[in-house]
């Protein structure tokens, strides 16, 4: 059978030429538009993303009652990828410079997750051991910090030791120019006796978890004092990403179905009028024995050989398109859909040709008149 | 149900026509033994094309049967009607009707594939069947680089691979010189003599009066 409809196949060169040229640009249409919508789609989502839609920021004041305590309860939260806690801010500067710029120093506590850690946030030239305040590279510019590390002195007269080093995440930005002072809490239980927190910020995993870790942030927030607190989520700005997200996959998908479809009805057209120019050579075939299943079978391993054909090139030009253009190139399991995807569309297509062809009389294409 | 006495295909009260109340063959009784080669005879019109396609399956009669040993046939199934066709029917057509864009050889193994023969058997057989008509050189040819007697001999050879039991020719010699005609008809007479049955219509009556039987319509 894959013989005689191979061997089919290149009898009808013209045909066969143009059901391979039809799945071939089935699927460079399909594979060149999805990679263009993808990368459209990325940048548009990034550019959300860097808007920091997956961040819940909770400011409260030292006496509003919230205290490091918060910090064990959130790390058993699922969807819940960093926890940020930071004390009452003390302004300080350069201990060097008596007139230098002030930037606040803030207790973080720990150990707490989040690129904030200061055992995993400080950069690679940070001691080993924690010292005793880490700025940022903006906060060590405020303060004069020329040479990596230096001493600060607080408004209180005390002295601190500084290194620069301290790498601050997008989400925590807006905290700069940032000094901390990382703390281990050594607290047993005793609510009386657990550090203040006044900056707590909580990343999501996802713009979807943001609603959800929200309530649940409020919840272990009821007990203190609400008139001292400020919750600010990004949860709206996580629904215009899920939409803007979601209107791009549905295009995506609308584009692909649209390019399917259209290449299939060429297919079938194709197969339409190769069927009734060849409807001779169908009415021959049944009146030697052939079967109308097997007459169906035949037509559509011939357009399935012909398929593979037309994907394998349609894949190889697409490819070659793409790293020539500096697109993204879609991953394997895409590929992949959009092959079996062609060749399915293409079998589909070639199917009530096939049909007719089977039902083709005998008699009436062989008698002559 | 096999034996010497049940005519190997038989036509019983077979009816047809093309048009409501004009019957092309009314009531048509007739037996094709083994070992015979039969004549088809008759005015152009008269249904012997017809009675052909009919025998051959291809065409279903209004009503009556048609028996292959013993058994009616032309009430099975459409698959069931074409692999009879395939595993136990010859078919030599009015003009040969060869596949042009495949090759001599081609054409005359395909239908291998039909009844589920070997691809290598059937192209055996096919080579000691182009070579018996004489036409072996034109094996990788197409139809469109044969003459019209040639073309008629493939047809031959395709309706003989595999040793069919019956073998309907439709004016097998229509298109052929004398002694290629001959040769046609002494090849079918050939193959009736190995336990087929051969029907062939015809206008000619030189090749009518050499056959086994004669069925004038």
């Amino acid at each position: 059978m894959l013989r005689e409809a191979y061997a089919s196949a290149r009898s009808q060169v013209v045909a066969s030429l143009l059901t391979v040229a039809v799945v071939a640009g089935m699927c460079v249409a399909v594979l060149l538009t999805s990679a263009r919508t993808a990368a459209a789609q990325q940048a548009v989502i990034a550019h959300i993303d860097a808007l920091d839609t997956r961040s819940i920021v909770v400011r409260a004041d030292a006496s509003a009652g919230i205290s490091t305590e918060i910090i064990d309860q959130l790390q058993t939260v699922r969807g819940i990828a960093a926890i940020t806690a930071l004390g009452p801010p003390t302004d300080a500067h350069n201990a060097g410079i008596p007139d230098g710029t002030a930037v606040p120093i803030r207790p973080l506590y720990g150990a707490v997750t989040g690129l904030t850690d200061p055992h995993s946030s400080v950069g690679p030239g940070a001691p080993a051991r924690p010292p005793t305040a880490i700025a940022s590279p903006l906060a060590a510019l405020n303060l004069g910090l020329v040479d990596g590390q230096g001493g600060l002195l607080t408004e209180d007269g005390e002295g601190v030791a500084v290194t620069v080093g301290l790498r601050v995440p997008a989400y925590l930005a807006f905290l700069e120019p940032l000094v901390v002072r990382p703390v281990t809490v050594d607290w047993t239980g005793d609510t009386l006796d657990a550090p203040p927190v006044t900056v707590l910020v909580v990343l999501a995993t996802s713009p979807a978890e943001v609603a959800v870790v929200t309530r649940l942030l409020n919840g272990l927030l009821a007990g203190a004092d609400q008139s001292k607190i400020h919750l600010e989520t990004s949860a709206q700005l996580a629904a215009v990403r899920a939409v803007v997200n979601g209107e791009l996959n549905t295009y995506g998908r609308g584009t692909i179905l649209g390019i399917l479809a259209t290449s299939a009805a060429l297919t079938s057209i194709n197969l339409l009028a190769l069927v009734t120019m060849r409807r001779r050579d169908f009415g021959r075939r049944r009146a030697l024995g052939a079967t109308r299943m097997l007459i169906v079978t035949l037509l559509l391993t011939q357009v399935g050989i012909l398929a593979v054909t037309g994907v394998a090139a349609g894949i190889t030009i697409s490819v070659i398109t793409l790293n020539a253009t500096g697109n993204i190139t879609p991953p394997f399991t895409f590929i992949a859909a959009v092959s079996i995807t062609a060749i399915i569309a293409a079998l589909l297509a070639a199917l009530p040709p096939a049909l007719i062809a089977a039902r083709r009389d005998p008699l009436h294409e062989l008698r002559v008149p | 149900m096999t034996s010497a006495a049940v005519p190997l295909l038989a036509a019983s009260g077979l009816k047809f026509s093309y048009v409501v109340d004009n019957p092309i063959i009314d009531n048509l009784h007739v037996e094709f033994p083994r070992e015979t080669v039969t004549a088809l005879t008759g005015r152009s019109g008269t249904g012997k094309s017809t009675l052909l396609y009919i025998l051959g399956l291809m065409l279903r009669a209004s009503s009556g049967y048609v028996l292959y040993d013993g058994t009616p046939v032309n009430t099975l199934s459409d698959s069931g009607r074409a692999r009879l066709r395939a595993r136990h029917f010859g078919f030599v057509f009015q003009d040969a009707a060869l596949d042009p864009t495949r090759t001599v050889l081609d054409n005359i193994v395909e239908t291998a594939l039909y009844r589920g023969q070997s691809r290598k058997d059937a192209i055996t057989q096919a080579h000691a069947l182009l070579e018996r008509f004489d036409v072996q050189l034109r094996a990788s040819h197409k139809p469109g680089q044969i003459s019209g007697g040639q073309a008629q001999r493939i047809a031959l050879c395709r309706a003989l691979l595999a040793g069919p039991a019956v073998v309907l020719a439709d004016e097998p010699t229509g298109n052929l010189d004398p002694a290629t005609a001959q040769l046609v008809v002494s090849a079918l007479r050939s193959h009736a003599a190995t336990g087929a049955t051969v029907i062939i219509a015809t206008h000619d009556p030189n090749l009518a009066s050499s056959c086994d039987q004669h069925v004038s319509l």
